[in-house]
């Protein structure tokens, strides 16, 4: 169950999330590099390799782990911006929250959110639903083919 | 009434004038009449008085034969002169009817032979001759005399007779027009009388007529008093004004005290004296508009200039209609609409205020959603991190701690679900639609197999449940109602839920441990609940969740149950339930 080359961006900024999430993938064996970005910005400026990830190298993400509460900017805002962008329009995204108000969900799936999953408070589910989703975007789902 | 007394008078005038000409002209013929009898009266005496006369002349020449006084002469000749004189008279009265002027004619011859043979005794007498003794003389003096006294007596004769016509007819013509006058002062009379009734009786209906008129004028004042009273005591202002110039005519109490100003102070004033100028336009605008267009004009929302100040009216603006249709007055109408204005104000603040808290409500249950559950999932990942990584390192208190602290996690996060659920069942939108009630049912008794597919369920769900409601609160409802009835029926090795509709109320039985009646009115309220939740788990949100849905709905709730024996839950979602 493993993609080397695969990066996962994870979007989020609450520390224990963001650990309990690494502990999730590293349970379910899911080896591939971790990016964490902690606000919108950072996260928009590490796919567009600007400001601090200035001139950073190494293309895209295979999936984007997305929460929407952040700093600075929102998610629901960073996936206007990656959905606007040509570059990372077809970029795999998937929602990763603890909302499952209407509002978001029916926001996140008109701004073309790939998934939506609500993070379960019990860790189990938790471990559960990220082996899930690993298992699927990164070994079952093929990604859109890469632009020249 | 005028022509009848016209013609009443001019026929009165008429007969009275009628019987005014008859008596002249009878009066003048009664005279005339009376003029003949008096001249045949005349005629005789002269008549008789010839013969007097003659008498005399002959006594007198008797005398002077008998005694030759010449004395006598004298009476003679007086007696003789005194007779031509008469004679002549009877000529002249008789003058116009002919037999009468012949046969004075043959008198007068008569007594001029008689004359002249006394002439002749007395010439002789003179001469000293007596003739008293010469018969043939005496003789032919007698026959002279008897002549004269024949013709007199027969003229007297004929004029008695005369006179005796003209007596009766006079006398006739005197009772004729004695006759005519009492005919005359009868009709007089009668028109006096004709005329005094009919003054009196017409006075008698002016009378009568001026007492109606004086009670129709009283009721005419109490009818005005009793509108000036409506009009004066009218809560709302209401002012006239003419068509013309737009001067107020008239005004209520009620727009003196909302103006501040007297109506001394109104009356004859346009809105130019009263008003600010623009305000004035404004107003006197809607005047010509009403006025022009024969409508009402509805002003819902004026400002004014009062002496407290300024004031909103809600005002209406009535032509009425002058002499000869076209609009003489303006009749105007305002309401105080100031506090209600204020009022709607102050309502939109609330209302602004309550919406902002509703936002304010919003991101809070966003927050709690969110921001809540996020340090329970770290609480519950942690403590499960421990029990896989520091096994070894804890006593079996220890891990049964951290199981403790798991188990804590979770429920707090399952109130924080169920809180949300409930104030969503509130916040959200409300639309009914037609929903059938058992088709929900169904999907949610389905969820409930699949989660659980190990029980021994039997759901009676019948077709047609259908109603008007909205569909995902439906949903929420029968999810928490299904949901119960599956919960506290699960120590049953086998059970029966069942759906239904009795009179207007849907119900949701099972067979399950059901409860003390004693504690339903407790059923409803937020985080109550009548089972420990080591025996059922819950939070005791649902059944608060259901109710506010079936409030929402303008619905009720009710339950019966026997411990035991299982419980129905009643509910209707409309106070005019239609299951068709």
């Amino acid at each position: 169950m493993t993609s080397p080359d695969g990066v996962i961006l994870l979007i989020e900024d609450n520390l224990d999330d963001e650990k309990l999430t690494l502990r999730a993938l590293k349970k379910n064996r899911i080896s591939n590099a971790v990016v964490v970005a902690r606000d919108g910005q950072e996260a928009l400026d590490w796919l567009f390799a600007t400001g601090v990830y200035e001139g950073r190298a190494g293309g895209l993400p295979q999936i984007v782990l997305l929460d929407l509460q952040l700093p600075k900017i929102s998610g629901l805002d960073v996936l206007r911006r990656i959905r606007a962008d040509a570059t990372t329009r077809l970029l795999p995204v998937v929602i990763l929250t603890s909302s499952r108000e209407d509002g978001d969900r029916l926001q996140g799936y008109s701004l073309g959110t790939n998934s939506y999953v609500r993070k379960p408070v019990d860790f189990v589910e938790f471990v559960e639903a990220v082996r899930q989703l690993g298992l699927y975007w990164l070994v079952l789902n093929e990604p859109p083919p890469t632009r020249g | 009434m005028r022509i009848f007394e016209t013609s009443a008078l001019v026929i009165a005038l008429g007969i009275l004038s009628i019987v005014a000409v008859i008596d002249a002209r009878t009066t003048d013929a009664l005279v005339v009449t009376l003029r003949w009898v008096e001249h045949t009266h005349r005629v005789i005496e002269v008549i008789e008085d010839v013969g007097t006369s003659m008498g005399a002349a002959r006594r007198a020449r008797r005398a002077f034969l008998v005694t030759g006084d010449v004395e006598t002469l004298t009476e003679y000749a007086t007696a003789i002169a005194a007779t031509d004189a008469r004679l002549d008279e009877v000529r002249d009265l008789v003058r116009d009817r002919a037999p009468e002027t012949e046969r004075a004619g043959h008198l007068g011859v008569a007594v001029a032979a008689r004359i002249a043979l006394m002439d002749a005794d007395i010439a002789a007498r003179k001469s000293g001759l007596s003739l008293l003794t010469d018969p043939a003389a005496m003789q032919r003096s007698s026959d002279a005399a008897a002549r004269v006294d024949s013709i007199v007596g027969a003229m007297l004769h004929d004029e008695r007779q005369l006179l005796r016509e003209r007596e009766s007819a006079s006398e006739g013509r005197v009772a004729a027009t004695r006759n005519l006058l009492t005919v005359g002062a009868a009709l007089g009379f009668a028109i006096l009388i004709g005329a005094f009734l009919g003054l009196r009786h017409e006075n008698a209906r002016r009378r009568a007529s001026e007492a109606e008129l004086g009670e129709r004028r009283e009721a005419l004042r109490q009818a005005n008093a009793f509108l000036d009273s409506v009009i004066e005591n009218l809560p709302t202002m209401l002012f006239i004004k003419e068509a013309s110039e737009l001067r107020f005519t008239r005004v209520n109490r009620a727009a003196e005290r909302l103006l501040g100003v007297a109506r001394e102070d109104l009356l004859g004033k346009n809105d130019f004296d009263l008003f600010p100028t623009e305000q004035a336009e404004f107003f006197q605008a809607k005047d010509r508009s009403a006025l022009d267009g024969h409508a009402v004009v509805d002003v819902p929302e004026e400002p004014i200039e009062t002496k407290d100040g300024r004031r909103w009216l809600h005002t209406m603006k009535v032509p009425i209609p002058g002499d000869g249709g076209a609009p003489g007055f303006l009749l105007g109408i305002s309401e105080d609409i100031t506090e209600r204005k204020r009022a709607a104000t102050e309502l939109r603040r609330a209302k602004e205020a309550a919406e902002a808290a509703s936002r304010e409500l919003e991101s809070f249950s966003y927050s709690v959603a969110h921001d809540l559950r996020a340090p329970l999932r770290g609480i519950d990942g942690f403590s499960l991190a421990l029990l896989e990584d520091y096994q070894d390192q804890l006593d079996a208190e220890g891990v049964d701690y951290l199981h403790r602290v798991r188990s804590a996690a979770k429920r707090m996060a399952e109130l924080i679900d169920d809180l949300l659920a409930l104030s969503r069942v509130t916040r959200g939108n409300f639309a009914r639609e037609r929903v059938d009630v058992g088709a929900v049912a169904r999907t949610v008794a389905d969820q409930l197999r699949s989660a659980d597919p190990d029980r021994d369920v039997a759901l009676v769900i019948p077709d047609g449940l259908l109603t008007s409601a909205d569909p995902r609160l439906v949903r929420v409802a029968l999810e928490n109602l299904i949901g119960n009835a599956w919960k506290f029926s699960a120590k049953k090795p086998s059970t029966l839920i069942e759906l239904g509709a009795h009179d207007d109320a849907f119900y949701v039985r099972d067979h399950g441990a059901g409860f003390d009646m004693t504690y339903a009115s407790k059923l409803f309220g937020v985080f109550q609940r009548l089972h420990a939740v080591s025996e059922f788990d819950g939070t005791g949100i649902g059944l608060a969740t259901v109710q506010r849905i079936v409030h929402r709905h303008g619905g009720r709730i009710w339950a019966e149950s026997k411990v035991g024996e299982g419980a129905t839950f009643f509910f209707t979602l409309n106070e005019m339930e239609s299951k068709a």
